[in-house]
């Protein structure tokens, strides 16, 4: 157990800390919600009502759609894009797809390699990108759920201004929907940006996302 | 075992999308 525990600390303790800061949000939201409803002299809801509401949804959906485009942007881009000197980076030599040797794919694959990788032929192929597609895949359904929640919370709010509800494409082009997702997109660039650029030249001693703190900080790592 | 954390968060999020969509969705939205 103990062993289980420390072989899965990062994964664990980030579940938890998302549980954590879930239920959080749940019960702010759910505070915030009803100080907004007694402000337009609306009924208070239960917070069980609130979880369940598309002001809830949304809130928590517009957020994990731009943490799974960011990742499935990063993914992707760092197969062609380098950054010389960055622990997220692999050297400019390594640019594109690589080897089929390098990657221990097909006749190159190990005893110990997945049987995807040894299958060769379209399973090879799915699964040579499938860290990427599923954070793509996480991408289109997290933005999808965000605009069918989205429209739901937006059209409750026109309804009690006594204004016109909007269909689901028409809230597709509305300020809302792109207000809330290019909010959440800015700052997902900015922090990937500031990552490749800030580990070029600062370290952290220990730490995977970090060179060696002696490492030059011309060197892009090879693992990278 | 590291499967299994896996499979936990793969439910989670999936699981967790799925009933946000069904939320909207029930609530007027799609």
């Amino acid at each position: 157990m103990r062993r289980f525990l420390r072989d899965n600390g990062l994964s664990l303790t980030f579940g938890l800390l998302f549980l954590g800061a879930l239920i959080g949000q749940a019960v702010a939201g759910h505070a915030d919600y009803n100080n907004q409803q007694i402000a337009d002299g609306a009924a208070e809801v239960t917070f069980w009502s609130y979880v369940v509401s598309a002001s809830f949804a949304v809130d928590v959906a517009e957020n994990w759609q731009s943490e799974y485009l960011q990742f499935f942007l990063f993914i992707f881009a760092t197969v062609w894009l380098v950054q010389r000197g960055s622990p997220e980076s692999k050297p400019p030599k390594r640019i594109g797809r690589e080897s089929d040797e390098d990657q221990q794919v097909g006749a190159h694959a190990t005893e110990d390699s997945p049987r995807w990788a040894r299958a060769g032929g379209w399973r090879t192929a799915v699964f040579s990108q499938s860290l990427g597609l599923i954070m793509a895949g996480l991408f289109v359904l997290s933005w999808l759920a965000q605009s069918v929640a989205g429209v739901a919370a937006y059209n409750a709010e026109q309804i009690a201004q006594l204004s016109d509800p909007v269909s689901w494409p028409e809230y597709l082009g509305t300020a809302d929907f792109w207000n809330r997702s290019l909010q959440n997109w800015q700052s997902e660039f900015l922090a990937i940006g500031s990552m490749a650029v800030f580990s070029v030249y600062l370290r952290q001693r220990g730490s995977p996302e970090s060179k060696p703190v002696g490492a030059a900080h011309v060197v892009t790592d090879e693992s990278g | 075992m590291r499967r299994t954390i896996f499979v936990v968060y793969l439910t989670i999020v999936i699981g967790g999308l799925l009933f946000f969509i069904a939320v909207g969705a029930l609530s007027g939205g799609g």
